[in-house]
């Protein structure tokens, strides 16, 4: 499937979790509902076997029945074979006797001339009356075969013109010196084996055929009336009779399964028949009755699966088992994510948009879904932005788009707005696709340029404040230095002229009033000094450098050294000189005031490339460089060092400290030098 | 006996004229002009040839040292003598440096402007006494300084590395960085070589680090 359409599916249907889970659900329960059936089936098997072996047993219950009929039959004849009247030849006397015993048995005796088959007496025709001359087939076929065997024989069905009756024959021959005299036979009407065949209590719609060897039907349990006709399929009941067993459908439409048992006296077969709708009810119920629990607990199952199918989703989630979302969720994912989302195809054809997308361009609703990404960027941007697009595709990676550039994109109304793009590679199956997401930065772009504003002004003015004060400072020291100090040497230089026409009393005053006015010079001196020292501007920063460190060691007792390896120290920027000097007076400040068990302080300058650095080294006691750093209080490190921190930063300089507890400390300060214009 | 010739230069009226003043009314003393900036200056001493300029040092067109050094090539038989408000061990320095016999504050010249002129005047050398002391404690740090160590036979190799690294400035973290070792080693071999060495602060590293050519990339 390709993926566009299923991704653009998931967010036009939204294809439930329910379905999903059903499914599965599904999945697992079919196999096993098969299995059951089967076994179901199976398990009927034994109850099946028992029919048929109940059927068995009843053909083999009425073949006995007929061979005990038989052989009574046969009995009755061997013992009329002995009557002393057929010996004497007392046909008539044999006659009533043979009708006595007809009577008691309801079938008819009659004696045959072996020859012919004609029939010498009958017991169902009084004596002396005319016999019936026609002999059926089947009679003589009998008698033929008992006279050839010398033993006793059972015909096939013949209707007996004399009994108006279907009947069978069971003859005998009788032996008068060493040669049949006579055959004789008694008749026994079908109906007596139907009576034989309904004892055989067979269960209700079971059937019980009585068959001859010429395939007609000596008896059936359920009609009587097809006694004598012959089989309706001989065929198919001659592979039963063959197999065993076997199916047969009746004329009456009604499927049996049949089991064959043989009478070997008579050569007759008794066929039992299941109807086979009755040797598959059990199966039948069983299979209706697992199809009905068997489905009922499906449907239950299936129930239960979409009812607790998002709840699932939910409690994995409440688990904290790792899952991926569920379609509903990546839905709501990929709708609520604050931030334009779109997919593309490798032609750079939108696949998927969210809602917020389309918001951020002013597209409605699906507008997006088909077209190419490059309307989503200003005209003069997207040749390269088609290009760019390729050349991603030839190496995707995860990253943001146009880094180090402005990115714009454009509204369905035209109007541009900046944006920040992310990109995300996916490679599927389908082919490969790229996610972006799109931030509007507008705001932030806002912000940021005020933000920027503010610090520059901030920067701005704290860079005045320090040019205003040293400027001030630069201007009260000359105030002081040269105004003032001129003035007062032209008072020294009026007072000593004046000396010269004064008393000597006089001339002592004057003299220890110029001895003061001197003292105020070294004091206004001091404080120029202090303030800006003139040697900056006039020697240079080196000499003006190398004399305030020597000045505050003899001030203070520590032995300071200088050393600058940067010949071109005096030419960098006013500020960034005024910046030197002040950093190093304020560090020695520090020193003085936090480190004064310190003995010896070095300073010194040099330039690598166009960094200038500048070391700053005491063997003091050493201080917290971390915790003292940037808190501002008023330890050493405090407001000498932030006062320092802020002169680097406004031109641009950074400071580093190392300080060990009880062996010192040592400030490194760079400044950068690069946009320098010498000033020479 | 010839007076002693003078021309005075000065930015500043008021002075001028006091020192004008306390020259007139010496005997032996003759001025011989005044000027009130440095171009003026350096026309009228090249012209008159005097046998001492005292000049301002803070003067426009000219400065004092700039004209002291200008005197030195082009009148080399006037004595200069700068006058000047500066206490700077900085400018007494440069003044030194440029060629000139005195060194006056202004505020003791009403006091020593005489006798100052008069030292020099005799080929002698004249040091306001209150910057006199300056210089001195620079010549005795030179001296100290002059007797560092010229070798680093004694160093091991992690000692002399150390020492170097430091000399071009590399902070102590940066140092182990580079060496791969800890902090605290590098602060050991830095005491270490610095004793062995004699070396007192980091400067004396520097200028040590300089003389064995370790610094030449700088």
């Amino acid at each position: 499937m390709n993926i566009a359409r299923y991704l653009a599916r998931i967010r036009s249907r939204g294809v439930s979790i329910r379905v999903f889970l059903a499914a599965l659900v599904a999945a697992i329960l079919l196999p096993t509902l098969v299995v059951g059936g089967w076994l179901t089936v199976r398990s009927t098997a034994p109850e099946r076997e028992l029919l048929v072996r109940t059927s068995q047993s009843k053909a083999g219950e009425v073949v006995a029945d007929i061979e005990d009929d038989i052989a009574a039959a046969k009995a009755t004849l061997t013992a009329l074979t002995s009557s002393q009247f057929l010996e004497n030849g007392d046909i008539e006397s044999f006659h009533r006797q043979c009708t006595e015993v007809a009577k008691y048995l309801g079938a008819q005796l009659a004696l045959r001339d072996p020859r012919d088959g004609r029939q010498i007496m009958n017991s169902a025709v009084a004596w002396g009356q005319p016999m019936s001359s026609g002999n059926p087939q089947q009679a003589l076929d009998a008698m033929q075969e008992a006279i050839r065997t010398g033993s006793s024989t059972v015909s096939n069905v013949f209707f007996s013109p004399t009994l108006n009756k279907f009947v069978i024959n069971v003859g005998i021959p009788v032996m008068r010196q060493g040669a049949v005299a006579y055959f004789l036979s008694v008749s026994i009407p079908l109906h007596t084996f139907a009576d034989s065949l309904q004892g055989a209590a067979l269960p209700p719609n079971w059937v019980v055929s009585l068959v001859d060897a010429d395939n007609t039907i000596i008896a059936r349990s359920d009609r009587n009336d097809l006694a004598g006709t012959k089989l309706y399929n001989p065929e198919v009941v001659k592979r039963i009779v063959e197999d065993g067993s076997g199916f047969a459908t009746s004329r009456f439409g009604v499927r049996h399964r049949w089991v064959a048992h043989r009478s070997p006296s008579t050569g007759w077969y008794a066929l039992v028949g299941i109807p086979v709708s009755e040797l598959d009810a059990p199966m039948q119920r069983a299979l209706i009755a697992y199809g009905a629990v068997g489905g009922t607990f499906f449907m239950l199952a299936m129930a239960l699966a979409l009812f607790f199918s998002d709840r699932v989703a939910q409690w994995f989630g409440e688990m904290g088992i790792d899952r991926t979302p569920t379609r509903d969720e990546f839905r709501t994912l990929f709708e609520s994510a604050p931030n334009g989302v779109l997919v593309a195809d490798a032609k750079g054809l939108i696949v998927l948009a969210n809602e917020k997308l389309e918001n951020q361009f002013g597209y409605p609703l699906g507008e997006l879904i088909g077209r190419p990404v490059e309307m989503l960027v200003p005209e003069r941007f997207s040749a390269g932005h088609r290009s760019e697009r390729e050349n991603f595709s030839l190496a995707p990676e995860f990253r943001a788009m146009g880094a180090g550039r402005e990115l714009y994109g454009r509204r369905k109304d035209g109007s541009e707005f900046r944006i920040e793009v992310g990109l995300n590679p996916i490679a599927t199956s389908s082919g490969d696709f790229i996610m972006a997401t799109i931030v509007d930065i507008t705001a932030r772009i806002l912000s940021e340029r005020k933000l920027k504003t503010a610090l520059t002004e901030r920067d701005d003015l704290r860079r005045r404040f320090m040019q205003a004060q040293e400027s001030e400072r630069l201007r009260l020291a000359h105030e002081l230095h040269d105004q003032t100090g001129q003035t007062l040497t032209a008072a020294l230089l009026e007072l000593k002229a004046l000396e010269s026409q004064l008393t000597d009393g006089e001339r002592l005053r004057v003299r220890a009033l110029r001895k003061s006015m001197e003292n105020m010079g070294k004091t206004l001196h001091r404080v120029a000094w202090e303030l800006r020292p003139a040697s900056i501007d006039e020697l240079g920063l080196t000499s003006a450098l190398a004399n305030y460190v020597s000045e505050w060691g003899s001030q203070y007792g520590i032995e300071a050294d200088f050393l600058c390896r940067d010949p071109r120290l005096d030419s960098i920027a006013e500020e960034k000189r005024t910046a030197v000097y002040r950093i190093v007076q304020e560090t020695l400040t520090n020193v003085a005031k936090h480190a004064q068990s310190a003995t010896s302080v070095s300073v010194v300058i040099d330039r690598l490339d166009s960094t200038l650095r500048l070391t700053i080294e005491d063997n003091g006691p050493g201080i917290d460089a971390e915790a003292g750093d940037e808190t501002g209080s008023k330890s050493r490190g405090g407001l000498g060092l932030a006062g320092i921190r802020e002169r680097l930063t406004l031109i641009g300089g950074e400071l580093e400290i190392e300080s060990t507890l009880g062996a010192g400390t040592t400030i490194f300060a760079r400044i950068p030098l690069d946009s320098e214009k010498v000033t020479a | 006996m010839a007076k002693i010739r003078i021309a005075l230069c000065d930015d500043h009226p008021i002075v001028l004229s006091g020192l004008s003043n306390l020259i007139e009314a010496e005997e032996d003393f003759e001025l011989v002009g005044t000027a009130p900036d440095g171009a003026a200056g350096l026309r009228l001493i090249l012209d008159k040839k005097p046998d001492i300029a005292v000049v301002d040092i803070s003067m426009p067109m000219i400065n004092g040292i700039a004209l002291a050094r200008r005197l030195a090539a082009e009148a080399p038989t006037v004595k200069v003598m700068v006058l000047t408000l500066h206490e700077d061990k900085a400018f007494l320095k440069q003044a030194l440096e440029a060629g000139v016999q005195g060194y006056l504050l202004k505020r003791s010249a009403a006091e020593n402007l005489i006798e100052a002129a008069r030292t020099v005047s005799s080929g002698g050398r004249y040091i306001d006494p209150a910057v006199a002391g300056l210089i001195a404690d620079d010549a005795a740090h030179r001296r100290r300084r002059a007797g560092g160590p010229e070798s680093t036979l004694d160093l091991t190799e992690r000692e002399a590395d150390v020492l170097k690294f430091t000399a071009l400035g590399h902070t102590t973290k940066e140092t182990a960085r580079r060496l791969d070792v800890g902090v605290k080693s590098v602060e050991t071999y830095k005491s270490r070589a610095m004793e062995k060495l004699g070396l007192k602060t980091r400067a004396e590293i520097v200028r040590f680090a300089a003389t064995q050519g370790w610094l030449a990339e700088l």
